[in-house]
């Protein structure tokens, strides 16, 4: 009977497909129509989420307070929500799956570069769940990781369900992680430049289109579910004075070092819990949680749904001192939590950090220059720019993002130069961001959306091809033209009589003499060609040529015995290192069913 | 820019006495060495002339352009001799040449070494002004000529 309805849902995927064809409709628009389906459940999933996080937090904090026990008692057990949070996310890990443990986007991204794509089923469920439970018990994170992760697998599972190919797939992923976030932080834009900066590190138009559907569709669920103002609401800041611009520049440079020390906090309490601690794997979350709830006990203003701190400092109604004390103890309560194996997001506390750290910037400027420096909510703004550009090494994605929550456009200059110093900065003290930290740690190394782990163990020397004209230095240029017009490839090299590389011709090359016919029975192959500004070995890696011939814009090496004698052997085109890379990555997959 | 910003009056030889190929080269090699343009003047000169023995650049109608890429040569320069009888060059028709465009140039710019050269054959490929330059009186002359003829031609870069 299953069976049945499966040839009939194929033989109907078929005709639909066919029919599509023939009405020479655009050839995307299948993939648009499961991004559109990704971009409504999705939206549906962010709305839940937050039923989920408000019913938690409701049931704990304002049903069991108000109703069942005596003021001063319920003040105290504060302390213990968080912990109690801790409890069931740490039994429901150990039961279920441990892939929904900690922040979410490293898993998305790792699915995206080492499984082609594929998330477990379940893991949308879970993650909702788990995610719910730590925030709404109180725990120091935020929305976005999870949501993302939930917007990831539902993409995922669409993807998976109706079979489309691994590229498709994760431009699914793609587009659920983009819906998700534009959904809980009501930013459209935002939702799509993470996807695209972040998760699969793809500028291409053709991943672009969907991604938008996915955004477009998820935020107007959400603004009609949820509401459809930005998440704070604050005055309108602007530059004051262009003598500010240095002080911005001051500030990114901090951030990044600041972002840098959130990263390792986090981390290096992460590793606490999970090497130096002997317990049971259930236990970590609750003591996690008991320890961020202490914090709390203190600064109510660390729980993960309370944003008022963000918003204050947004508003400028802080003490120096104690905007430095809550951005300390944010990024304590963050490594609790998160580090402790609880499920939340890192983007909502890098907006605390950040706006604490720029309202105490900009408190003390003020209080030097105060002649022509703007208020402290300007810098707040900023700052929450620079730290998140900072701990996830996406400066765009951090610009678009401020700019959506908060609505402000005038700042956007300082805005521009803060993320863009600040990821500097943080990616020249530490090259891994927060995300790619994490996948590190689990998986292998990633870098420019592709596992580098691959790219080194594998060397050259099997790829080397000789099947491709070589130009002698004295070829005329007609017979290089016509030997590129019968040939596949568009990159020759060029040897002298002793099978010497001197040089390169390209497509390119020969361009200015097509055009310019008068000169061209004047040249031969040495007058034309390019030096070789790289060759390759046969000893080098993948990464080596890929390096190399992106270094020198070309698509296709020499490969030589040795620099010094430069004997020629053959070429490598970056074609093949990137066929042999994908097969190599498609062995390594997980699928994880 | 033009060709005539690289090829100043200075670097102009009228008139070019020499008796065979190589001492042409060199004497034109010599022109451009006092303006500074090579590192390494004896390398620059070994390098035209392994151009040379690849394939002739006598492309005929009396014209002979000899040149290099090497890196004893980090300026682009070019140097002209004019030779009332004309010098063997092996050229493709045979002939001896009696005008000769030198052309350096460093090894990282094959572009704009091939847009000189194309320049140089563009204008050479005018009968009227092949006749002009073999009847000038010196170098302002040929310089003034070959200037006037560029006007009509787009800037090199």
């Amino acid at each position: 009977m299953k069976s049945d309805w499966k040839k009939t849902f194929r033989d109907l995927q078929i005709k639909s497909l066919q029919t599509l064809y023939k009405l020479d409709i655009p050839g995307d628009l299948y993939l648009l129509f499961l991004a559109g389906m990704t971009g409504v459940l999705t939206g549906f999933g962010a709305y839940l989420l937050n039923v989920i996080i408000n019913t938690v937090h409701f049931v704990l904090y304002n049903q069991g307070g108000a109703d069942l026990i005596a003021a001063p008692v319920m003040n105290y057990l504060r302390i213990l929500f968080p912990a109690f949070g801790g409890l069931l996310v740490g039994l429901l890990i150990y039961y279920f799956s441990p892939e929904v443990k900690g922040h979410g986007i490293p898993g998305v991204m790792d699915a995206v570069v080492n499984k082609g794509g594929v998330i477990r089923r379940r893991v949308a469920a879970l993650t909702s769940i788990n995610s719910g439970l730590t925030l709404g018990s109180g725990g120091s994170a935020g929305k976005e990781g999870p949501i993302v992760q939930v917007g990831a697998a539902i993409g995922s599972g669409i993807g998976q369900f109706f079979k489309v190919s691994q590229s498709q797939l994760k431009i699914l992923v793609g587009c659920g992680a983009a819906a998700g976030l534009a959904a809980v932080f009501n930013a459209p834009i935002g939702g799509v430049i993470f996807a695209i900066e972040v998760i699969l590190a793809d500028f291409s138009l053709t991943a672009f289109t969907p991604i938008v559907i996915s955004s477009v569709i998820a935020t107007a669920i959400s603004r009609y579910m949820i509401g459809s103002s930005p998440l704070f609401a604050i005055p309108t800041y602007a530059l004051n004075s262009p003598l500010e611009f240095p002080l911005y520049l001051t500030m990114g440079l901090l951030g990044g070092a600041l972002s840098v020390f959130f990263i390792k906090t986090l981390y290096s309490i992460e590793d606490v819990f999970e090497q130096k601690i002997d317990m049971p794997f259930i236990v970590k979350p609750v003591i996690g949680g008991l320890l961020t709830g202490i914090l709390a006990f203190k600064f109510p203003e660390l729980y993960g749904f309370d944003d008022s701190a963000t918003h204050s400092a947004l508003t400028g109604h802080h003490e120096v001192y104690l905007l430095l004390i809550l951005m300390l103890a944010k990024i304590l309560a963050t490594s609790f939590t998160l580090g402790s194996g609880s499920t939340g997001g890192l983007f909502t506390p890098s907006l605390f950090i950040g706006a604490m750290f720029g309202a105490a910037f900009g408190a003390i400027a003020g209080y030097i220059f105060p002649d022509f420096t703007a208020p402290p909510g300007a810098y707040a703004l900023v700052g929450m720019g620079v730290v998140v550009a900072g701990t996830v090494h996406a400066p765009l994605s951090a610009l678009i993002m401020i700019f959506e929550v908060t609505g402000d456009y005038k700042i956007i200059l300082p805005l521009m130069l803060g993320t863009v110093t600040s990821t500097l900065t943080a990616r020249w003290m530490k090259k891994e961001s927060i995300y790619t930290m994490k996948i590190s740690l689990f998986s292998n190394r990633l870098e420019g959306g592709r596992n580098m782990d691959i790219l080194q163990n594998h060397r050259i020397n099997s790829l080397i091809r000789t099947d491709i004209p070589i130009i002698q230095e004295s070829t005329g240029f007609d017979e290089i033209l016509n030997d590129l017009m019968e040939s596949s490839y568009s990159t020759f090299p060029v040897v002298n009589k002793k099978n010497h590389v001197t040089g390169i011709i390209a497509l390119r090359d020969l361009r200015p003499v097509l055009f310019d016919r008068d000169v061209a029975p004047l040249l031969l192959a040495t007058d034309i060609m390019s030096e070789n500004i790289f060759v390759l070995h046969p000893q080098d890696t993948l990464a080596d040529a890929l390096r190399k011939m992106e270094m020198d814009d070309r698509d296709l090496l020499p490969v030589v015995d040795s620099r010094e004698k430069m004997n020629y052997l053959g070429v490598v085109s970056k074609e093949q290192i990137l066929d042999k890379y994908t097969k190599e990555n498609f062995l390594l997959s997980d699928t994880g069913d | 820019m033009r060709l005539t910003d690289i090829l100043q009056e200075e670097q102009i030889i009228l008139p070019l006495k020499t008796s065979d190929r190589d001492e042409t080269i060199r004497i034109l090699i010599e022109k451009l060495a006092n303006s500074d343009i090579f590192s390494d003047k004896e390398q620059a000169f070994q390098a035209v002339l392994d151009r040379e023995k690849i394939m002739t650049t006598g492309v005929g109608n009396g014209i002979a352009i000899p040149h290099c890429k090497h890196n004893s040569c980090p300026e682009f320069g070019v140097a002209l001799g004019i030779h009332a009888s004309g010098v063997d060059f092996n050229a493709i028709d045979k002939k001896k040449v009696n005008i000769i465009f030198l052309l350096v140039g460093p090894e990282s710019n094959p572009g704009l070494h091939i847009k000189l050269l194309s320049r140089i054959s563009r204008l050479m490929s005018n009968e009227e002004l092949r006749d002009q330059l073999l009847d000038s009186k010196n170098a302002a002359e040929v310089h003034e000529l070959l200037k006037e003829e560029e006007n009509y031609y787009f800037d090199l870069d």
